[in-house]
């Protein structure tokens, strides 16, 4: 599925999965279509970024949450 | 019946005509119209009119849809010399397109007015071979996979998401493929990790990954990073690519991935695996969601996205 998803940007046909989650279930054999928006309060893509350029330690970051995002000035 | 010769005269005083000076001035202009080229595969691989849209004249009913799907869009059509454009212009018309114009002279007249022409780098005969089931699909086409063979996509993992990718891209002829892993293969990976094999167990899995899609195809580059992504490595490796497929296996990494496209403005083929469940997007910065957008910090330590 990533595969397709890639080759069909590439090509620049079909339907592209931008503002879409598939979310597939192996055991039920299901496939659900989720829409996603943006979040204009994204700290890194929204209206007013606190993420203007990647943080030091993202092993350290991952550990613990609060420091994930760089706090706003 | 009708001749040949009154059925293009029926067709003229039903299709408008423009030289090739007045479409080179509305190029120039900017004007919004698609150019369509009906002539034949060896005909448009010869050379074509930039930025013109390829349909056999034989393949238009069939698939112009796909192409050009606005039927109040104007579209003017080219042949070799003007003939079958106006045919196709015609039919053009029968199917409800309502602003079909035929060049006059076609790409004859084009050429000898010397004006740009594009070319797609021609293809060996291995590759329409190896390709020629992707030249079926009206989709994909030469013009496709001259796309695909074009393309530069970068495979952050070569694990459980990134073996399935990896074999499909680099078969299909994606011509320059990036893969970062610094893993070690494991037997253990082997139950779904198609990238590796039994021999390579022991071996780096971007070396491995680069044995399996190389024996696959060996028409395409591939570039392996034997190193774990990180702040300082992430933009010179970026950069050098049009999109990135995140396959990783850790938040630390998926969380860089996407704060380093977003920044650099790469689209990312997500996806992600846990047990039975699976997902899939595209994340477009700026046009769609980023991962922060859906989970802004990464859940509590323990849980892998894998
Ligand atoms: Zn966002």
């Amino acid at each position: 599925m990533m595969a397709t998803e890639a080759i069909k940007y590439i090509i620049g046909i079909g339907e592209p999965l931008i503002g879409r989650l598939i979310l597939y279930e192996a055991l039920g054999m299901t496939y659900r279509e989720m829409k996603i928006s943006r979040d204009e309060n994204c700290p890194l893509c929204g209206e007013n970024p606190v993420i203007t350029k990647l943080i030091d330690d993202y092993d350290a970051a991952a550990e613990n949450p609060d420091t994930f995002a760089p706090a706003a000035d | 019946m009708k001749s040949y010769r009154q059925i293009v005269e029926e067709a003229k005083t039903e299709i408008p005509e423009l030289t090739v000076d007045e479409v080179k001035s509305e190029q120039d202009k900017d004007s919004d119209f698609v150019l369509l080229d009906v002539r034949d595969e060896d005909e448009y691989r010869a050379g074509y009119i930039p930025n013109a849209v390829h349909v056999t004249r034989g393949m238009l009913e069939f698939s112009v849809e796909n192409y050009i799907p606005d039927r109040n869009q104007k579209v003017i059509v080219y042949c070799a010399a003007g003939l079958r454009s106006l045919l196709a212009a015609k039919s053009l018309r029968e199917m409800g397109y309502t602003d079909t114009i035929s060049l006059a002279g076609g790409y004859r007249d084009w050429m000898a007015a010397g004006y740009p022409t594009a070319q797609d780098k021609p293809m060996s005969h291995e590759q329409l071979d190896r390709y020629s089931r992707h030249f079926m699909l009206t989709e994909v086409g030469e013009q496709g996979q001259a796309k695909l063979l074009d393309a530069k996509v970068l495979m952050v993992g070569a694990g459980g998401l990134g073996s399935p990718a990896g074999v499909y891209l680099g078969a299909a002829g994606v011509g320059h493929l990036g893969i970062i892993d610094s893993d070690v293969v494991e037997l253990s990976n082997l139950q779904r990790q198609i990238l590796h094999r039994t021999e390579s167990v022991g071996t780096p899995k971007v070396q491995s990954a680069t044995t399996t899609i190389k024996s696959l195809n060996p028409d395409i580059d591939i570039t392996p990073y034997n190193l774990r992504l990180t702040a300082d490595n992430v933009e010179e490796i970026f950069s050098e690519y049009d999109l990135i497929v995140d396959g990783c296996d850790n938040f630390a990494t998926r969380y860089l991935v996407n704060d380093a496209a977003v920044l650099m403005n790469k689209p990312i083929v997500h996806g992600s695996i846990f047990q039975f469940e699976g997902q899939v997007s595209l994340f477009k910065p700026h046009e769609g969601p980023c991962y922060r957008c859906m989970y802004p910090t990464p859940p509590p330590p323990g849980m892998v996205p894998s």
